[in-house]
């Protein structure tokens, strides 16, 4: 990196906050899902140039313009979990915004929170629920920042059902620009505060992020703000223990009702799903599929590896959970009595095991909180794993179809040994989103990131349904397609948008040209500018 | 074990953040929800758990090279172990702590010292101690108690002071106090006096293993001769090296080893010790890392992992999961209930995901603003609960606190639970 830019950002940031030794960045370069484009190790190709540490927008802005006038590349990154924080080349400056974490305000009348890139939702949600609001927590974890999934990168979540996809629940937004320009989205834009994402002022809301963001290639974004819901249960869910399975809630709240329906096949048990979301009865609905929940939720593998000897067979196969949480017991009775006729006109029976005390805490604490469950489900087992299908939205129909189809294709590559069995049933969802307006739907593939065949069964699964589903005019799902390609050394969105009804690359580039035209901001999850 | 044991382990960090945040269903507010000092203060990812493992494994494929800052960032942490606990409950192969601890032994191996450090060790080499105090005053606290010597006597319980106990003056009154309070209970208690011996754990923990095997072979030697059934020590920091590194480097103690608080607890339950206590008093617990998580017994594995079901990856035979739940924490609860005037509270992080005191892994001697900023945050939380006395179990523990409100005239207090059931 050149000496006089360097200086430069140590002075924007001071000293202490900013490094260029190797082995710190190289701290920045070891990845999850580096093993897919390391070489055995999970050190991705590219260490960065240097990493700083910004605290204020102001720093932040002003390490940008040091990267265009030097014609240097900049990835910032919040908590920074996954191949996509990681440099796409050489010579890029990392911003690591770990210092702004401020949760700046909760606004309990407006029922919004503002906060700055550090904040994860695990924290959000603590502070959220002392004052009777909630979030939606995404199931990548609650280590994640709340700020990066509204912004720049997708995450679903059990919650959906009652609270939204966050594309729709980021509200004003600051941005600083690839070249340097702050710009404020909606509300915040005509100085009319943070209460809306669309004016009056700018709304550009689907430029910034549509779907499934621009994974840190178009700018970066310093403060904004997330809407909250009312949440009808306790300020704390307190529990007792830390580990898995063996973690209880203490004192259940009464207005708060797990059940687990399940189905003689996909078809009755998707109908139930559709209308639980459109009875807006529920909090969260969900459930890792009984392949993945005897595989990662053992209290250490080797009880998992008996739980999917002994638990797999006695699971039934279409099963969900809903999660009723309500103000009042009148309320919850209501709930309780719409679920049981829509089980009555689906086919549905609850299936009781999991309304056993053990079961029943440690879903409700994921379905409300994530926790440490989501991860220890899809890491514990083999130390890596891949979701199939991650980004499949569907609407009504092809939610069955996808989930047949990746179960069929993964079964075939279980059986060879590499992959973790699951029986193909890995799946985390059936998810609903917006009260029964969408549905979504993946399989968590769990590999070995230490053993280069386990990495190339996933590639090639990977493959294998995303053709399949090409073939069938479904959507590629993006985020699965994004591994995928950066294993190969190619762009997600080339690989894609051949197969789509349109090239959304020539829009995709138009924003980047006007965005970033000194192409300053590292694209390699996005699009490149030429 | 050396950094090439852990080539396994070292690959499986998920990078998830995990390491720096107290279990997630657990945080009651935003402003303690961190668990790891290091990456708190220091905000680079180098400084957390996952961070120490890239680092480690960067270094040991040849990646980089020690750099000052490098070291600097090694031994800026406390081996808290509190990353460890929070990784753990995501997977089981990778293990930050015992990396984080395995790149010290490599410094010291290959001569990349701190100065604060090599007078540690130069001071337990010529006195035993830490502090380079002379050997011949460690027994001087037990002036007048009629203790009896293990050297010369049999005694049905060995009570081992420990080096901070043992030298630090402010701190006697609870060394005095804990071996009175057993001898009113009736129990049949010695000590090895001037003979006793640093634990060596303070060694360990900066990368001297060596020095601490020493030690580990002196006190197995004086515990066989003294024929005692019981080894009591209010030092946390001895009892951690006696449950976890001695096992760690396969020394074992053949007898059982006791806190004083569990000893405590368990004396009351049997009626022979009445908790005093004194005025009413509002008071939250600190539990010590080396009480707590670090306290766990460590039982030492040397097998495979093999797989099962595709890819799923099993230890055979079975292999200890630290994620400190097998500490002590109970005890010293179960004590400040019983005694008349306390009404005790809990802070919001306690237990296995206990925030450090700042004390640990040779921070308190080569970081000294570190190590106090680590103690501050703690008393804020202890504060934020509304106590009136921050109580712990640990005297390096305490020292730290002390250390850190003296420095800004700050008179609230801290205690040592042995001088509560004295009667503070």
């Amino acid at each position: 990196m050149n000496s006089e830019a360097y200086k430069m950002v140590e002075n924007i940031v001071g000293p202490d906050n900013v490094s260029q030794d190797p082995g710190v960045l190289d701290a920045y370069t070891y990845q999850w899902m580096g093993e897919m484009t390391g070489g055995g190790t999970r050190f991705g190709p590219y260490r960065p140039a240097c990493v700083a540490l910004p605290s204020t927008t102001e720093e932040v802005q002003a390490i940008v313009k040091v990267c265009n006038r030097f014609g240097l590349k900049f990835k910032a990154h919040s908590t920074g979990w996954g191949l996509y924080a990681s440099p796409g080349g050489g010579g890029v400056v990392v911003l690591d915004l770990r210092r702004m974490n401020r949760l700046i305000e909760i606004n309990e009348k407006d029922m919004y929170a503002v906060v700055e890139p550090y904040v994860i939702w695990a924290q959000l949600q603590a502070e959220a629920m002392r004052k009777g609001l909630n979030c939606v927590t995404i199931g990548a974890g609650s280590c994640t920042s709340a700020l990066a999934n509204c912004t720049s990168v997708m995450g679903v979540a059990n919650n959906n059902v009652s609270m939204g996809y966050n594309e729709r629940n980021v509200l004003g937004v600051e941005w600083v620009l690839p070249d340097g320009e702050i710009l404020r989205l909606g509300s915040l834009g005509s100085g009319a505060g943070w209460i809306t994402g669309d004016g009056p002022g700018p709304s550009l809301r689907g430029v910034m992020r549509g779907a499934f963001g621009a994974l840190g290639g178009f700018g970066i974004f310093t403060r904004c703000a997330i809407r909250l819901y009312q949440w009808g249960g306790p300020p704390e869910l307190p529990s007792e223990n830390i580990v898995s399975m063996d973690e209880r809630i203490i004192g259940y709240p009464e207005n708060i009702k797990l059940i687990a329906p399940y189905f003689d096949d996909r078809v009755s048990f998707e109908e139930a799903i559709a209308n639980i979301g459109e009875s807006e009865i529920a909090y969260a609905t969900g459930l890792l599929e009984r392949g993945l929940m005897t595989l990662g939720l053992g209290i250490d593998n080797r009880q998992s590896a008996e739980m999917r000897e002994n638990m797999a067979p006695v699971i039934p196969k279409f099963i969900f959970t809903i999660l009723l949480v309500a103000n009042s017991k009148p309320e919850l009775e209501h709930q309780i009595r719409v679920l049981e006729a829509i089980l009555e006109h689906t086919g549905g029976k609850k299936f009781e095991m999991v309304e056993q005390e053990n079961y029943r805490d440690i879903i409700t604490l994921l379905l409300v909180k994530g926790g440490s469950v989501p991860a220890r489900g899809v890491f514990s087992p083999t130390g890596s794993f891949s979701p199939i299908l991650c980004g499949f939205f569907a609407t009504r129909g092809t939610l069955v179809k996808a989930m047949d189809d990746s179960e069929e294709i993964k079964r075939k590559h279980v059986e060879s040994g590499l992959l973790a069995d699951d029986m193909g049933e890995g799946g985390w969802g059936p998810l609903i989103i917006d009260h029964g307006h969408a549905e979504y739907f993946e399989n968590e593939t769990l590999f070995d990131p230490q053993v280069p065949e386990s990495i190339k069964a996933l590639i090639d699964l990977t493959e294998e349904t995303n053709q399949s589903l090409a073939q069938k005019k479904l959507p590629i799902p993006f985020l699965s397609q994004v591994k995928v390609a950066r294993s190969k050394g190619l762009s997600a969105h080339d690989t894609i948008a051949p197969h789509m009804n349109v090239d959304y690359r020539s829009w995709q580039r138009k924003f980047k040209q006007a965005f970033d035209p000194n192409d300053t901001g590292d694209s390699c999850n996005y699009i490149e500018s030429k | 074990m050396a950094l090439q044991d852990y080539e396994k382990s070292m690959n499986y960090c998920i990078r998830c953040s995990h390491c720096k945040w107290i279990p997630f269903n657990k945080i009651k507010t935003k402003r303690f929800s961190a668990n790891c000092p290091a990456i708190s203060r220091y905000n680079f990812h180098s400084y957390s758990g996952g961070g120490r493992v890239a680092i480690a494994q960067s270094l040991f494929l040849g990646r980089s090279e020690m750099t000052d800052e490098i070291r600097e960032t090694i031994y800026r942490c406390q081996l808290c172990g509190s990353c460890q606990v929070a990784c753990h409950l995501i997977g089981e192969i990778c293990e930050p702590l015992e990396i984080a601890r395995e790149l010290r032994i490599k410094c010291v191996e290959d001569g990349e010292l701190l100065p604060e450090h090599m007078l540690m060790i130069d001071g337990m080499r010529k006195e035993d101690n830490p502090f380079g105090e002379p050997k011949a005053r460690r027994g001087d606290w037990a002036e007048g108690l009629s203790l009896k010597n293990i050297n010369t006597d049999k005694a049905d319980v060995i009570f081992h002071a420990g080096c901070r106990f043992s030298y630090d003056a402010d701190l006697r009154s609870i060394v005095r106090g804990a071996a009175t309070l057993l001898l009113k209970a009736g129990v049949n208690v010695g000590i090895a006096g001037k003979e006793e011996a640093c634990c060596g754990g303070r060694a360990f923990d900066v990368g001297y293993r060596g020095q601490m095997e020493n030690y580990a072979d002196d006190i197995i030697s004086r515990i066989k001769a003294a024929g005692a059934t019981k080894l009591v020590t209010p030092c946390a920091d001895c009892y951690s090296a006696f449950m976890q590194f001695y096992p760690m480097i396969r020394k074992e103690l053949d007898i059982e080893i006791l806190h004083t608080t569990e000893y405590f607890a368990r004396l009351i339950k049997e009626g022979k010790l009445k908790p005093r206590g004194g005025s009413s008093l509002r008071v939250t617990y600190h539990d010590p890392c080396h009480l707590g998580r670090l306290g766990e017994p460590y039982i030492p594995w040397n097998g495979t992992w093999k797989k099962v079901w595709g890819q799923l990856n099993i230890p055979d035979p079975p292999k200890q999961v630290r994620r400190g739940t097998g500490g002590v924490y109970e005890p010293p609860r179960e004590i400040l209930r019983s005694i008349p005037g306390i009404e005790f509270v809990e802070m919001e992080r306690i237990r296995e995901y206990s925030w450090c005191c700042g004390a640990g892994g040779g921070v308190r001697e080569a970081y000294e603003d570190f190590s106090e900023w680590t103690a501050l945050e703690r008393i804020a939380e202890a504060k934020a609960v509304g106590a009136d006395a921050l109580v712990t179990t640990c005297g390096w523990c305490e020292r730290n606190f002390k250390d850190a409100l003296g420095k800004r005239n700050d008179d609230f207090k801290v205690y040592d639970i042995t001088e509560l059931l004295m009667g503070v």
